[in-house]
């Protein structure tokens, strides 16, 4: 029971030490997608590495067994067609391997059938708007004051000082956890782009068009992501934060968004 | 030798030798100056389009915004790509063509030497054009080098000459490679059918086919940019009907064959230099020909993985997805075709073999991380992170720009009639490889971990691999200084030999060094069929 | 160059006038298709 505790402690103490600074790997994310997408590019890089091995493992043997200076006469032969067959065959079944996989989750991905919930996102030069469709609810949502004051050149202000230094917003997109969120996705003036690592979704917003994508978040948290299509000088400072709540944390947000907005309107 | 008694014999001959000073350069008509030309603009703006990444290198070594304004930034990185692409890259190879086409299949110099010379001098006008709009209202251009609608309209008074100088690099490239298939097709030795050539006059061949079909396609999309900005016109514009992810899939159209422009004649590089150090001939030449050429023609198909985000059916991402999948087919052979050349050789590791070998290990990680981004669902994570500029610095810079080094130490005594320092030249190899990684590598770790492209500061748990990235970066850009000394201080090397290296296979090898400014007046018959790979 | 054949001559006229249209009929053609997307 010691012993159990004593591990648990030191399990804790390693995982927090493997800290975010060295990131080395796309995040499983919370969503079965964002799982489904992880494993596919883990199953892709595990081929890469898998091949890698084979082929530089052969250049480095040649490399050290057939140099001059080991006396070896070169050989002569040019061409073999059975090799070429093989070599071209090969990779091709390899492919198909990776292909039907990636195929079904393509086709999942772009499911957006039966939401629960559905969100216009509108980008803008430089910051997001958020208009709940049955709620009643909508606001834009910015860069928070302490980032903005941190980010401008020689602030005085150490980075590191800032929470979510340039990732936190002054009002996150707010969703009941387990709903089939629906968003649709366009753009004010010139092409952004809609992300949140963790729910392994990237949409362009574009104007005069609409997206639509979704997502179904299974843990209730707070994730970043940042607007990912170049839109202007300040690219890097649209973050986006979704908050994921238990759905009744959710309606009553949701009220209480409707009630102060109701009371702006009625001060006006 | 054979140069030298046909000039004599000659009657209708006569040839002076070149101009004195600037005149020469100017009027020059001759394929050997106009080469030389290309190159020393292309080391030029290399040194340039490489400062502007030092820039962008020390903004992001650690968070905040320490010395440059973000709209600046945006400029650099934009102009970085530009000088890069059109500046550096794309002349070199052009550079590489014009002195070495010639003399490798035998002709006295390319088919139209008139036009050949506009094509070089167009290019200084072009960069001055762009360089200039640094110092415009509204600053240089700093929509990206992909130059989307409809933030590249809100470019100030640089527009424009945008416009201008990449209409001006879109014809200096288009009849670059005009000339090129014309005298590839036409001018040949006797004796020297296609399949007899060597690799880089294949992989320019082929080249030079990708170029004539997408220049004019850009030329399309930025003129409908700038009718749209002056004309009234609603190409790309959603408030007048138009569609901006017409112009993606334009560009694209165009950029996806235009990075197969910027890799064959690497890789034709690189087939004539690790055959000539494993003293060994290229193992599957017919292959190899058809594995570019096939990748020529899946450059035209794969596009829109570049766009994966944009909103596309189903069925345009499945398509998208497996073509560009395909392509991994045609280049592994090239890949396995390179180890089973150097497969039982005797191999040697001067600076031309080393910077090839780098070539085929680190082109090959680039590869990798492109198989990556072709599966479209895990695209969606890795777009426009520094997962993809990852990719593409691996196969630019330890891919392209590694083979025009390896090309011009190889073929640099050649040129001059003198053998370059190898002990720098080896110097040189070794701190590039090694800063290259430092640089470059990290990068796929800061996309996979969720830092977008393009911005000028990023959140702190970013900080540690920027930093590294930052340092690799300085190294690498210190390192390069090793390589123009080298060029430079070639000028009093030892004396080179006609052959240069042991056995390299090729006409070029079999006139003196330098190469006489004029070569094959009389076209090589017996000669052909020694020189030959069969 | 000294020493270019007739022949010679009239089939890189050939060839030139050939790309030159290709080149010409890929300009016109992309803009065409943005006109009549439209």
């Amino acid at each position: 029971m010691i012993r159990n505790s004593l591990l648990s402690f030191l399990g804790i103490l390693w995982a927090s030490s493997a800290s975010a600074e060295w990131a080395l790997n796309m995040p499983k994310g919370v969503t079965e997608l964002s799982a489904e997408t992880y494993d596919l590019h883990m199953m892709v890089f595990w081929w890469c590495v898998a091949i890698g091995v084979v082929v530089f493992g052969v250049m480095i043997i040649s490399l050290v067994k057939h140099r001059k200076s080991q006396g070896v006469e070169p050989a002569s032969f040019s061409h073999s067609t059975t090799a070429e067959v093989i070599w071209t065959a090969l990779p091709v079944v390899i492919l198909l391997l990776m292909a039907v996989p990636a195929a079904e989750t393509m086709i999942r991905l772009e499911d957006s059938r039966d939401p629960d919930v559905s969100i216009v996102v509108t980008a803008y030069q430089w910051k997001w708007h958020y208009k709940y469709q049955d709620e009643g609810v909508e606001f834009y949502s910015s860069l928070n004051r302490p980032s903005i004051e941190a980010r401008t050149k020689n602030s005085g202000i150490d980075p590191f000082s800032v929470d979510n230094f340039l990732l936190e917003v002054d009002r996150p997109l707010v969703v009941p956890k387990g709903a089939k969120v629906r968003l649709l996705i366009t753009s004010n003036d010139v092409v952004h782009s809609w992300w949140v690592p963790d729910l392994a979704i990237k949409k362009d917003a574009i104007p005069g068009i609409v997206n639509e994508t979704w997502f179904r978040a299974e843990e209730s948290g707070t994730f970043r992501g940042q607007c990912a299509e170049l839109c202007g000088k300040d690219h890097g400072y649209m973050p986006v934060v979704v908050e994921v709540v238990e759905p009744d944390a959710y309606l009553a947000w949701a009220e209480a968004q409707r009630a102060s907005g109701e009371r702006v309107a009625a001060s006006q | 030798m054979t140069t030298a008694v046909a000039d004599a014999h000659d009657a209708h001959d006569e040839h002076h030798g070149p101009e004195k000073g600037i005149k020469r350069w100017l009027f020059t008509t001759n394929h050997k100056d106009i080469g030389t030309m290309y190159l020393v603009l292309s080391l030029i703006m290399f040194l340039v389009g490489g400062s502007m990444a030092l820039i962008i290198r020390t903004e992001l070594m650690q968070p905040g915004l320490q010395f440059v304004h973000p709209e600046f930034f945006n400029s650099m990185t934009t102009m970085h790509a530009l000088i890069m692409v059109f500046g550096a890259v794309m002349p070199a190879f052009v550079g590489l063509a014009n002195w070495m086409i010639p003399m490798m299949i035998g002709a006295p110099d390319m088919a139209l030497p008139r036009m050949n010379n506009w094509s070089f001098w167009i290019l200084p006008v072009a960069f001055g054009i762009l360089g200039s709009t640094l110092f415009m209202d509204g600053g240089a251009p700093a929509s990206g080098w992909t130059m989307y609608p409809p933030l590249v309209l809100q470019t100030g008074d640089a527009f424009p000459f945008l416009i201008f100088s990449v209409h001006l690099m879109g014809i200096s490239s288009i009849m670059g490679a005009i000339n090129i298939i014309v005298t590839i097709l036409n001018m040949r030795a006797p004796d020297m059918w296609l399949l007899k050539m060597p690799m880089f006059v294949w992989t320019w061949l082929i080249t030079a086919y990708l170029l004539i079909a997408v220049m004019p396609v850009l030329a399309g999309a930025v003129t409908m940019l700038l009718t749209d900005q002056f004309f009234g016109t609603s190409f790309f514009l959603a408030a007048g009907g138009g569609d901006p992810v017409m112009f993606q899939h334009i560009f694209w159209f165009f950029g996806h064959p235009e990075v197969y422009i910027m890799i064959l004649p690497a890789f034709g590089v690189v087939s004539e230099i690790i055959p000539t150090f494993s003293r060994k001939p290229l193992f599957g030449h017919d292959s190899m020909v058809y594995a570019a050429s096939c990748i020529a023609f899946l450059s035209f198909i794969v596009w829109a993985h570049h766009m994966f985000t944009v909103g596309m059916p189903l069925s345009g991402q499945l398509f998208f997805m497996f073509a560009t999948m395909l392509i991994a087919v045609p280049t592994g052979v090239k890949v396995f075709n390179w180890v089973a050349t150097m497969w039982r050789g005797a191999m040697t590791f001067e600076t031309p073999m080393l910077f090839s070998l780098a070539f085929v290990f680190l082109f090959t990680i680039g590869g990798f991380s492109g198989l990556m981004l072709a599966i479209a669902p895990a695209d969606i994570q890795y777009h426009d992170t520094y997962f993809v500029v990852a990719h593409f610095h691996y196969v630019l810079v330890p891919g392209s720009v590694f083979a025009i080094m390896a090309a011009v130490y190889y073929w640099l005594p050649k040129w001059t009639g003198h053998m370059y320092n190898e002990t720098l030249g080896k110097l040189h190899f070794w701190l590039s490889t090694i800063f290259v990684n430092v640089t470059f590598f990290p990068m796929h770790f800061l996309g996979l971990a969720g830092m977008p492209r393009r911005i000028p500061d990023y959140s702190t748990q970013f900080a540690n691999f920027n930093e590294i990235a930052s340092i690799g970066a300085i190294g690498f850009g210190l390192s390069q200084l090793i390589f123009v000394w080298v060029l430079l201080a070639a000028r009093r090397g030892e004396k080179a030999t006609d052959r240069v290296w042991e056995a390299p296979r090729g006409l070029e090898w079999t006139v003196p060094s330098p190469a006489p400014y004029h070569t094959f007046d009389t076209p090589p018959k017996a000669r052909v069929a020694q020189e030959s790979f069969e | 160059m000294t020493g270019q054949t007739a022949d010679r001559k009239k089939a890189v006229r050939r060839t030139t006038i050939i790309l030159v249209t290709v080149a010409v009929a890929f300009y016109l053609g992309f803009i065409l298709m943005g006109i009549l997307r439209a």
